[in-house]
């Protein structure tokens, strides 16, 4: 298990991620989202111990992961902004790693660069961005590590690389009783991936949930009326987001409270049509607190 | 069962082996270089044996027992000095080749992942680096032990200098690895590492070097040495492990002991001090890079104490600049006032601190943060320089009562060097290291007449002219104290009433009676007396000179010299016991202005002559410890002598007055008797023979090897040309003018006037001539006016250089 324990990380004066707390379980994904500059890379850092947090700690396996080489050796870190020297190979880096990785499998690796169809002696550098990234991944698996840190490892694999790699994390888990932490901004991908996902908002972690917990917690309706309708008929509902449109409204409800769908019916709606949200709406819900008039900034 | 300590283990003996390999590349490099460098000459040596029988003959008889190259200016001989700042530089290297994943985001979030502490990825680099460097300092000097042992078979002598030489070389690279790995973890990126390595380097000596440039600059009377400083730069690697280069490294076996090695504290203090120092370094380095903060990776100024440590570096370094600047402009009188230099220096280095930091850090609150410290900073400066300006309220140059002082030492600056040794101020250890050192009195007369001079002296003030000579004094109390001081004198008043002072002292004939007794005469390489009879002189003063100079370019003529030749031969002449009393009695007995404001024509002089080697050796003392350099004559068999040059180091004129010492010349038969003046040439203008030389010599420079009476050295740029004449043959200046030089010495005078298109007149009438020479005196450096050069002609053929004062002038009419 990883566990999060109120993580504070600044950069001089500045408070990047504050009191952060959250568990990833083993054979769990944990998806962490958030804006741009939210502090996920921060906190995947911390996590792998090449920040030190200001306050808090990341345990894994009950263990401290600051400068702490026992653990380590039973976690890999895949970074956004990837490390190869000038004339690596994927071969030379199998190597690098096995050399601080004692799990380290060379079968898992072949078998890996041979599903990807990467070449075991061709320079890394002149790989593509997603190629690179891929390599990334095979070193990774084969590492055997208990826990992964994942940040936007997604980014430039094309769509049938992503398929594979999805299905290779939930097989890695399964086999491996691993946990794993992936940041990435796909949340569509996150949603059918991910067991769970925290969003940090505000350098705070603002939600941290199961994905199932997150359809259950919102309620989307699409309501049509016989009249146009106003903003006021909701007065008395709680609402997360309403949008109006002549006769039909579409709001989506915190909770699923039987009660607030009383009310939703109590308006004499003509139909009414319930769905799930996805991981994006609640996403974008949960952020709508920054909601801009785009039309205005051209103005 | 594979334990956890065990991988441990296995995962940081990996990363070990990983290290070593990746920094193998920079070492090779590094070794290949030292190996051509250490080895090259001793490989030339080795070609020159099968040619040199002479060479192999000394092998033979161990006259020669091992050669690890040199540091003489042959090509052909290794510079060691490159070597030490090589390998200093090549740790710093060394250091950024381990170091270098720390600088870049991606390389950080992989080498600060992965499964080492943080102390084991550390150890195992400092590991890495350290068996390196010991390799490369090891293998090229073993190499150069094995071919000393196949050229000149064991001795055990050839052993200690390769174990020295290869533990030194190891200390400075270690030094170098130490200082850039410290650097490298208080670093953000491979520029700042490499400034901050420099920064670390010297910092250390940066208080005392500007504490030393503000003694030096503005401190009445300092000379250094007093309070340590001259032990400051074994703190930087680069100035402590190379002071201790000088060792001829062309051993022979009979006059180099080899105890020479076990004098612990000039040839191994630095290197223990380093070897310590380097520890201390890697200790501080790897508390430091436990605590690196990896978000700072890639940046510049963002690591606080690399930061620190460049902006202080700019700030002492802009400070001791600045003093440098407005100390010389203050001697410079272009500012007259120390106040508004220490004011200067203070504001200025705070403009210049202050826009470097800005540069470094790009944070404006960050910057002005700190300025309370530089205000702290500033204020000492002000402080120190306002205590330093004023001599420590005057109590710097305050001396002590006569009676409890020891003795006394004074500087003399006798224009004709008669024998002596200048009074050299030594710091205080050093001056009491020189045991046999002669040039000091107790005499109550000498005390009180040196603190009566010396507090003359000090309370000389510039009001913008400059200095003609500075004086120094040694002053020992009966406490063990020292006092030394140098001050530069600016009236003509102080300056000859000190030189009279002292030349009529008991402390300068004491001086004399000792150098005449270190004389010695028919030596084989250094030293003959050798008698010269008919003295002329000329002078280079510069336009800009408040008085004439006293040495430089000083023209022999004698009897012999007539008017249809140009070379001079000085004849030998022995040095006995009988000539040193009178010389002394005579020294003794005349005056001051007798002896420098003598209008007559000097009868001779006696020059001290030596020979000036291209190629020096040293030969080591076993006695006080010490080397010196020697040339060796060109028969000599222990060294070959290229080319060599006579120069006079010192002379006595022999005026008339001193009857001892010129009845017992003419006992010889060597002394010329006086003749009567037949005529007389002068310039139109005051310009002095060498100074008129000086602007038309083209490639050919005249050397002053000595600052006395000594001959003209004409030599080209690469070359000293001349043979035991006191005048280089007229070849060497026929070049000059194109092969154009025939006929005599006068026809040589009126061309470099000529040349300088200045008229010569000439008086044939006897009378006036004699007028003219009796009006003119031997000794230029008295007068500071617009007189004349002019040149006496006498009967015997014998041209005598004498000068005119400007209140003379009129005889010329």
């Amino acid at each position: 298990m990883i566990e999060f324990k109120n993580i504070t990380k600044k950069y001089g004066s500045f408070t990047a991620i504050e009191g952060i707390s959250f568990n990833v379980e083993p054979s769990s994904i944990y998806g962490l989202i958030g804006y741009n500059g939210a502090g996920k890379t921060t906190l995947l850092k911390t996590a792998a111990g090449i920040y030190k947090p200001e306050n808090g700690e990341v345990l894994m396996n009950g263990q401290n992961t600051f400068d702490n080489s026992g653990v380590r050796k039973e976690m890999f870190y895949i970074p956004d902004d990837l490390w190869f020297p000038l004339s690596a190979t994927p071969h030379s880096m199998a190597k690098f790693y096995s050399d601080y990785y004692p799990n380290f499998s060379w079968k898992t690796f072949q078998n890996l660069l041979e599903l990807f169809g990467l070449q075991e002696k061709k320079r890394i550098r002149g790989f593509s961005k997603g190629m690179q990234r891929q390599t990334e991944i095979v070193l990774a698996l084969a590492a055997k590590p208990k826990y992964l840190l994942l940040d936007e490892t997604f980014d430039g694999l094309d769509p049938h690389k992503r398929d594979i790699t999805k299905k290779l994390f939930m097989e890695y888990i399964a086999e491996q009783d691993a946990s794993i932490v992936i940041s990435s901004h796909n949340l569509a991908e996150l949603s059918n991936l991910c067991d769970h996902a925290g969003l940090i908002n505000g350098k705070h972690l603002t939600m941290d949930c199961s994905v199932y917990d997150i359809s259950q917690n919102y309620g989307k309706f699409r309501l049509i009326f016989d009249r146009d309708i106003t903003k006021d008929d909701f007065s008395e509902i709680k609402y997360k987001s309403l949008d109006l449109d002549g006769k039909i409204a579409t709001i989506i409800l915190e909770g699923n409270s039987v009660e607030e769908k009383q009310k939703l019916n109590a308006l004499r709606p003509i139909a009414v049509d319930e769905y799930k949200l996805t991981l994006e709406e609640v996403f974008l819900n949960e952020m709508e607190d920054k909601k801009y008039d785009i039309t205005k900034i051209f103005e | 069962m594979t334990s956890q300590r065990f991988l441990n283990d296995k995962v940081g003996s990996k990363d070990f082996l990983r290290s070593l390999f990746e920094s193998c590349k920079v070492h090779i490099v590094l070794m290949f270089v030292l190996m051509i460098a250490i080895i090259g000459p001793i490989a030339s040596f080795a070609k020159t044996l099968k040619k040199d029988l002479q060479l192999v003959e000394l092998i033979k008889n161990k006259e020669i027992i091992s050669y690890f190259g040199g540091i003489t200016s042959e090509n052909e001989y290794s510079d060691f000095t490159v070597f030490g700042l090589l390998m200093i530089f090549g740790g710093i290297v060394v250091a950024f080749s381990l170091f270098s994943f720390a600088f870049k985001k991606n390389s950080v979030n992989v080498y600060f992942s992965i499964g080492l502490t943080r102390t084991r990825m550390f150890l195992n680099r400092l590991a890495a680096g350290t068996i390196w460097i010991f390799a490369v300092a090891l293998i090229p000097y073993l190499t150069a032990f094995l071919m000393n042992v196949s050229m000149f078979g064991y001795n055990s002598y050839q052993l200690k200098l390769f174990a020295y030489f290869a533990l030194l070389m190891f200390v400075r690279g270690m030094s170098g690895f130490a200082i850039g790995t410290l650097a490298a973890t208080v670093s953000g990126s491979a520029i700042e590492m490499l400034i901050t390595s420099g920064a670390l380097s010297f910092i250390v000596l940066l208080p005392a070097v500007l504490l030393y440039g503000f003694k030096s600059n503005f401190l009445p009377g300092y000379v250094g040495g007093d309070d340590g400083s001259d032990k400051v730069p074994i703190l930087s690697p680069w100035t402590g492990l190379l002071g201790n280069l000088e060792v001829n490294q062309l051993i022979t076996g009979k006059k180099v002991p080899e105890e020479f090695l076990l004098t612990f504290k000039k040839e191994f203090f630095p290197i223990v001090f380093w070897a310590v120092g380097a520890a201390i370094i890697f200790a501080v380095a790897l508390l430091l890079f436990k605590k690196r903060k990896n978000e700072n990776a890639a940046s510049f100024g963002k690591f606080s104490i690399a930061s620190a440590v460049n902006g202080a570096a700019i700030l002492f370094v802009s400070i001791v600049a600045l003093s440098e600047i407005f100390s010389s402009l203050y001697y410079e009188s272009k500012i007259k006032s120390i106040a508004l230099c220490i004011i200067l220096i203070t504001v200025i280095s705070f403009i210049i601190f202050f826009l470097a930091e800005l540069i470094i850090r790009r944070n404006f609150k960050a910057v002005l943060r700190i300025l309370p410290v530089y205000g702290g900073i500033a204020l000492v400066t002000f402080a120190s320089l306002l205590v330093i300006g004023t001599g420590y309220f005057g109590t710097f140059n305050k001396l002590p009562e006569a009676k409890d002082i020891e003795y006394i030492s004074m500087s003399y600056n006798d224009p004709l060097a008669c024998l002596m040794y200048n009074a050299n101020v030594y710091s205080p250890e050093d001056y009491d290291k020189e045991k046999d050192y002669n040039c000091k009195s107790s005499n109550p007369e000498d005390i009180k007449m040196c603190i009566e001079q010396f507090n003359k002296v000090k309370t000389e003030k510039r009001e913008g002219r400059n200095s003609i000579e500075s004086m120094s004094f040694v002053i020992k109390t009966k406490d063990g104290k020292f006092i030394a001081r140098n001050f530069p004198v600016y009236s003509e008043e102080t300056y000859n009433n000190y030189n009279k002072a002292v030349f009529d002292s008991n402390y300068f004939h004491s001086i004399i009676k000792q150098s005449l007794n270190n004389v010695t005469s028919g030596d084989d390489y250094s030293e003959s007396i050798r008698y010269v009879d008919g003295v002329q002189y000329s002078d280079t003063v510069g336009e800009n000179r408040h008085l004439l100079d006293y040495y430089s370019g000083d023209l022999l003529a004698s009897a012999s010299l007539s008017e249809y030749e140009v070379q001079i031969y000085a004849s030998s002449f022995e040095m006995t016991e009988e000539l040193k009393a009178a010389l002394y009695e005579d020294l003794s007995n005349i005056t001051y202005d007798e002896y420098y404001g003598n209008k007559g024509k000097p009868q001779g002089a006696l020059v001290n002559l030596s020979y000036a080697s291209r190629r020096e050796t040293q030969q080591y003392h076993a006695e006080n410890g010490w080397f010196d350099f020697y040339s060796y004559d060109e028969d000599s068999d222990a060294e070959k002598v290229s080319k060599k040059t006579t120069v006079a180091n010192t002379a006595i004129l022999v005026y008339p007055q001193m009857a001892k010492t010129a009845e017992l010349l003419n006992g010889t038969e060597q002394m010329k008797q006086d003749s009567s003046v037949k005529a007389v040439i002068y310039p139109d203008k005051k310009l002095m023979l060498n100074e008129a030389f000086e602007k038309i010599r083209g490639d050919f420079i005249i050397s002053h090897y000595s600052n006395q009476i000594n001959p003209v050295i004409f030599a080209s740029a690469n070359q000293s040309s001349n043979a035991n004449d006191f005048f280089v043959n007229s070849d060497e200046i026929s070049k000059i003018f194109g092969g154009k030089l025939t006929g005599t010495y006068l026809d040589f005078i009126e061309l470099i006037y000529g040349a300088n298109g200045v008229n010569v007149t000439r008086i044939d009438d006897k009378a006036k001539a004699q007028k003219i020479s009796d009006e003119a005196y031997s000794v230029y450096n008295m007068y500071n006016d617009n007189g004349r050069c002019v040149f006496v002609i006498y009967d015997d053929g014998s041209v005598i250089a004498k000068y005119l004062p400007e209140k003379s002038l009129s005889v010329l009419n």
